[in-house]
């Protein structure tokens, strides 16, 4: 295939962001009119009481958890791989970053609803803030619902801005080549964005924070959930292999998710230049070699399980082998292992319709898998006299469904208002041949202005992506951004530790639970690392947009040509002299416009 | 010292009359919840008499054990609860306060007991049955867990009434419902803090044993039973 001009690549990639196919209105349609079933599902089940669903004694967590835990894992997809991709600097992530890190916009955002959905009085959801109440009581650091309160929210927070920040350049882009309304929508969008050489400085130094500091956020998210089990002491939920269980299920229905999307948006977009045979190939290893450690945990689980052999736990293990559960616990091991392996592992087979169909299982089987740590164990307790079943009535599975439709719209929606795949990033990539004329010419004429003794805080630099390594694009290098994400991280943690010792020991009164100590070391340390994850997100937010003076509706300059890959040279307020000289100084330099704008 | 309540249920006495979940359902305000949600395991038993059977039939040995609260005094219920709706009172109980309760049903699959009910709907009662209703007790509303609570309101009356006469409360004076209408006093609640305490004397006999000891909760319910080890060394 011939390697595409930039042109081509805004052109390609703005393409599905105007006006939408009749297919698209009634796929939309269609997903919407799910999505709003589940919507009325759940008002009823306000409405009604929590009895109108399948849970009962003692299964008291079903469905909802299940899909809580499932979409929390599939949001593992997008920023921890994209953030793993981009420290790792593969080149081949590119065309692939967006359209993970939106997956976990939303799963995370789907999954962090159904805590709210499963509970009793949902109206009441926000008694999991810290906040002094006129009840006269703080949430409980020892829960770890308020772990997961605390862990999904940082990485809520830390993944929308992790998919937000290199957007603003693509949002200015779509910018300067609309008009009217859509112009206007898209400048507020993108903040202002001119592309001067710091805030491309800056908003690659945020990113590399970003993806430092949200690989652990990720890890500690899915650890916690897995917490929310392994905390009580229920048969097999009681185990210390279930937080990295987790995190591995969770990176693999991530990638197997991200397969998925990237299939679907390939066919429908056309973007079969760009979402190339080698991204699924690569992603299909990450997918296979996930797929092996999947089982070499479930392996290790049940066996030491079985050579266990205790009393309390054999109930559960035996009614997912050949009990009642062993039809979907079979059922898993051929979605997650038997089905995917040979596909994945033969290179005949690693194709694009390969990789789609094993992730397709995966995403199947990571499900049961949810459902099967929850179910049997809750219904096999240890007093053979209270054990239960579950069934899930209409209403659960109207939301689960729902939910699966939402995501999808929401993707529908994003891809129509977003470039799926970052512009800016992608030319980056493929910079070195197809831009050095102007890259030269900038260049030369940087050094013309220099001689020219204009001072360098009156030279302005735009471009409509960053590039380092010349004399232009090196003016304000240098940012104490890392330190200050340092510096937020600590008071972030300071402030963990103090919320979880002044509302435990000290205000308004101590209450005791579970025997333990006011202030239990480990449980305190979660929440004081969340929220030092969290300052350091928020400083270096802040920082970003505080440097690169975003957001600035009205920037004094800025040109839309750049925005088709025109690199900006310019000098402010120039004296009259140096008006008079600079446009001859530019045009030798090998300027192709020279324009006189102003006075401000 | 502050009282630390404790209940014996001998098992050897237990008839499996269900005279005390009778009584608990009438003093507690437990909302029968009819057929139809019983089917669903929708029951409330604060207290609940489990059968074990062993043997084949006719010859067949059957065994009565009355489940309530454990009243733990290392509670799994107690510190997931991320609003402290379930927290340990300073006299040993495990508190269950309903305006906290959010409703996440995350104590009852820690309660390795299950012995915490959740109310999926908003109370009823059929007429005259609302009339019966306790006043001493609140009602639960829908959304909410509830469990066996000691019949903490026999308690506060009994504490307030002693103070007020200027006098320790005696031993065997509070008797949750349960304990009350026992027929063969298989049932005795006491100060476990007190040496003196029928419950302490008992608790401490060679028959007792606790439910799910293993598990570390360290429950405040002691069950007493004849074993072959223990029968043995008395013969």
């Amino acid at each position: 295939m011939r390697a595409k001009t930039p042109e081509q690549i805004t052109e390609d990639l703005l393409r599905p962001l105007r006006g939408m196919s009749g297919r698209y209105a009634l796929g939309a349609a269609l997903l919407a009119g799910v999505a709003v079933a589940a919507f009325c599902a759940f008002f009823y089940q306000v409405y009604a009481g929590l009895g109108v669903s399948g849970l009962r004694w003692p299964v008291f967590w079903g469905f909802y958890i299940t899909n809580f835990v499932f979409w929390i894992g599939l949001s593992h997809a997008g920023t921890l791989i994209s953030a793993i991709l981009r420290l790792a600097n593969a080149t081949w992530r590119r065309p692939v970053t967006r359209c993970a890190e939106v997956i976990t916009v939303f799963a995370l955002t789907i999954g962090a609803t159904f805590p709210i959905v499963h509970l009793g009085r949902p109206w009441l959801a926000f008694w999991l803030f810290p906040y002094p109440s006129e009840r006269g009581i703080w949430p409980n650091i020892r829960s770890p619902l308020l772990w997961d309160f605390f862990a999904i929210n940082t990485y809520l927070l830390s993944s929308v801005t992790f998919l937000l920040l290199p957007m603003i350049p693509d949002m200015a882009l779509v910018r300067d080549r609309a008009t009217g309304g859509k112009q206007k929508i898209y400048t507020v969008l993108s903040l202002g964005w001119r592309g001067t050489p710091k805030q491309w400085h800056r908003l690659e130094t945020a990113m590399h924070i970003m993806a430092i500091a949200v690989i652990p956020v990720a890890v500690s998210v899915h650890s916690i959930v897995s917490w929310d089990f392994a905390m009580a002491p229920v048969p097999m939920w009681h185990s210390t292999i279930f937080a990295p269980y987790f995190v591995a299920g969770a990176i693999f229905s991530g990638i197997a998710a991200l397969i998925l999307a990237m299939a679907l948006l390939r066919k429908f977009l056309h973007l079969e230049a760009y979402l190339l045979p080698v991204h699924f190939e690569n992603l299909g290893k990450l997918l296979l070699v996930m797929s092996l450690l999947w089982f070499y945990f479930v392996f290790s689980e049940r066996l030491t399980t079985w050579y266990g052999n205790q009393t309390g736990e054999m109930p559960v293990f035996w009614t997912t082998q050949h009990g009642s559960y062993a039809p979907l616990f079979w059922a898993m091991v051929f979605c997650n292992f038997l089905i995917p392996v040979p596909i994945l592992a033969v290179r005949k087979l690693r194709t694009i319709t390969g990789t789609a169909i094993a992730s397709f299982t995966v995403v199947v089987g990571m499900w049961l898998e949810r459902f099967l740590i929850i179910v049997p164990s809750l219904s096999h307790k240890y007093l053979t006299y209270s054990w239960g079943i579950y069934r899930p009535t209409w209403v659960e599975i109207t939301i689960t469904a729902g939910t699966f439709c939402a995501m999808g719209l929401l993707y529908m929606i994003f891809s129509k208002v977003v470039p799926i795949i970052s512009i800016w990033e992608l030319k980056a990539g493929l910079r070195q041949q197809a831009h050095s004329e102007r890259i030269l010419a900038a260049e030369r004429g940087m050094h013309a202005l220099n001689r020219a003794g204009i001072s360098p805080k009156r030279i302005i630099v735009m471009s409509e992506e960053p590039f380092d390594g010349y004399s232009f694009s090196e003016m304000d290098g240098a940012t104490p951004m890392p330190w200050i994400a340092v510096i937020g991280g600590a008071v972030g943690g300071t402030l963990g530790f103090l919320l979880a010792r002044l509302t435990q020991e000290a205000y308004p009164y101590p209450l005791i639970t579970g025997g333990m100590p006011l202030l239990a070391a480990w449980p305190t340390g979660i929440v004081t690392y969340e929220l030092t994850m969290l300052g350091a997100v928020l400083a270096t937010i802040v920082t970003l947009l505080i440097s690169t003076k975003l957001p600035n509706w009205k920037p004094k300059l800025s040109d839309p040509e750049i925005s088709q890959g025109k690199i900006l040279l310019g000098v402010l307020d120039p004296s009259d002299a140096a008006r008079a000289e600079i446009p001859s100084r530019l045009r030798e330099a090998g300027a192709e416009k020279v324009k006189i704008a102003g006075p401000f | 010292m502050a009282h630390h309540w404790g209940m014996v249920i001998d098992l050897d006495r237990c008839t499996g009359c269900e005279a005390c979940v009778v009584a608990c359902r009438a003093e507690n305000n437990i909302q029968t919840v009819g057929e139809d949600q019983a089917a669903r395991s929708r029951a409330k038993h604060w207290i609940r008499v489990e059968r074990y059977y062993e043997g084949e039939f006719p010859d067949v040995k059957v065994k009565f054990q009355p489940v309530l609260c454990q009243q733990c005094d290392a509670a799994p219920c107690e510190p997931v609860c991320p609003t402290f709706a379930s927290y340990h009172t300073a006299e040993g109980l495990n508190g269950q306060i309903y305006n906290r309760c959010i409703g996440t049903r995350y104590c009852a699959n820690a309660c390795p007991y299950n012995v915490r009910f959740f109310n999926f709907y908003n109370p009823v009662w059929d007429k005259p049955l609302h009339l019966q209703l306790n006043p001493d007790v609140s009602v639960r509303s829908v959304g909410v867990m509830e469990k066996c609570t000691f019949c903490v309101q026999r308690i506060k009356a009994a504490e307030v009434q002693a103070e007020a006469e200027k006098r320790p409360l005696k031993d065997g004076e509070i008797r949750p419902a349960c304990v009350q209408s026992c027929p063969p006093t298989a049932l005795v609640f006491g100060d476990l803090n007190d040496p003196e305490s029928e419950a302490s004397g008992l608790a401490n006999s060679r028959r007792s044993t606790k439910l799910l000891e293993e598990l570390g909760t360290r429950p405040k319910v002691t069950y007493l039973q004849r074993d072959s080890w223990h029968a043995s060394e008395n013969a």
